[in-house]
């Protein structure tokens, strides 16, 4: 049995309120998995570390000009930097990852034993 | 007329895990939808989504025509969309006077309108209005949420099971209210895993199954199709 409810027809106050909320309201699109992008962002500063720390290895292995030598020193600080920053990126957007999937199951947990 | 709210192949989850896999899903204004299904099979998961909790991974949510994913919840709350979870979340350690104040809080009518509001669509309240929630039964505390949730004035109501742990009666005159409020042109939203009583104030009902919807149409064809639905018949 199904019970009537308003005229399908008919526009409400309420409704046309709620039209003009709806159009006023700013959409972002969101984002589904935002650790996703902090932890891309983390692996790619490692990567990219691996390959200046290469990079200045083979500049001063390769020379014996002091000069290539203290652009070496700089390039392997830089990679140093990368490295920490993108470690740090990558296990902070990680850990935030599974803490999210920790609380969501003590919520359903403790729902189930309620 | 255009849907109050409407999903185009929606599919969201949590974290890396998608849990709706492509829902398709309108509900029209003044209409009672009910969503059935299976513990486990996303409804709950849909309403997040229609709430705002949940970003969808891929596909649309539009309300009145607009597509608003990933609008916050806060925002959608205030144009109107409100959603009474399973577990009701009424404030146990307040009296129902207190719930109520705090309601009208977050609402543009006065406590006093909230109040009466809720009075007059559940008259048991005004008997207890001096309780302390956590000490009501569960039928008062799902009356309780649910003028909460008027308070906000809503256009769109999503209902989490609301019968969940309550006797057969109060819930038949839970539904009964929630027919009345349809009828004044509240558009509702039910999720519900036991279907006999929703079905009967509902005007159009789908079945979901492992995150998708798998049956919609008139509550007589859906009750003709739950049996073999729930036990991974026809549609499978």
């Amino acid at each position: 049995m199904s019970e009537g409810t308003s005229n399908p027809t008919e526009v409400s106050p309420r409704m046309r309120e709620f039209q003009t909320e709806v159009d006023s309201l700013k959409v972002s699109g969101g984002k589904a998995n935002p650790e996703r992008n902090g932890m891309i962002a983390g692996a790619v500063l490692m990567v990219a570390a691996v390959v200046v720390a290469i990079v200045a290895y083979s500049t001063t292995h390769s020379s014996t000009n002091t000069a290539d030598w203290a652009d070496g020193a700089a390039l392997g600080t830089i990679a140093i930097v990368l490295g920490i920053v993108g470690s740090t990126l990558f296990f902070a957007f990680g850990l935030r990852r599974y803490l999210r999937y920790w609380l969501i199951r003590l919520i359903y947990e403790i729902r189930g034993n309620e | 007329m255009t849907a109050v709210l409407e999903l185009r192949s929606l599919r969201a989850g949590y974290g890396t895990i998608d849990v709706l896999h492509g829902v398709d899903l309108t509900l029209e204004p003044g209409e009672v939808h009910a969503l059935l299904g299976p513990n486990g099979s996303g409804k709950t998961s849909t309403l997040a989504v229609c709430s705002g909790q949940i970003v969808p991974s891929a596909g649309e949510v539009l309300m009145n025509g607009r597509v608003i994913n990933g609008v916050a919840a806060h925002e959608l709350a205030r144009a109107g969309v409100c959603l009474i979870p399973e577990g009701r979340g009424v404030f146990p350690n307040l009296t129902v006077t207190e719930n109520l104040r705090m309601a009208s809080y977050g609402s543009k009518a006065s406590f006093a309108d909230v109040q009466a509001r809720a009075f007059e669509v559940f008259p048991r309240l005004r008997e207890r209005r001096k309780q302390v929630a956590g000490t009501m039964s569960g039928g008062e505390q799902q009356m309780l949420a649910m003028s909460r949730a008027l308070a906000t004035e809503p256009a769109v109501l999503l209902l989490d099971e609301l019968s969940m742990g309550l006797a057969p009666l109060i819930v038949e005159e839970l539904y009964t209210r929630v027919a009345d409020l349809a009828r004044g042109g509240l558009s509702i939203l039910i999720v519900e895993q036991f279907a006999q009583t929703v079905l009967e104030v509902a005007t159009r009902a789908s079945i979901m199954l492992h995150g998708r919807i798998v049956g919609s149409g008139t509550p007589q064809e859906i009750s003709n199709e739950l049996a073999s639905a729930y036990l991974g018949g026809a549609h499978q």
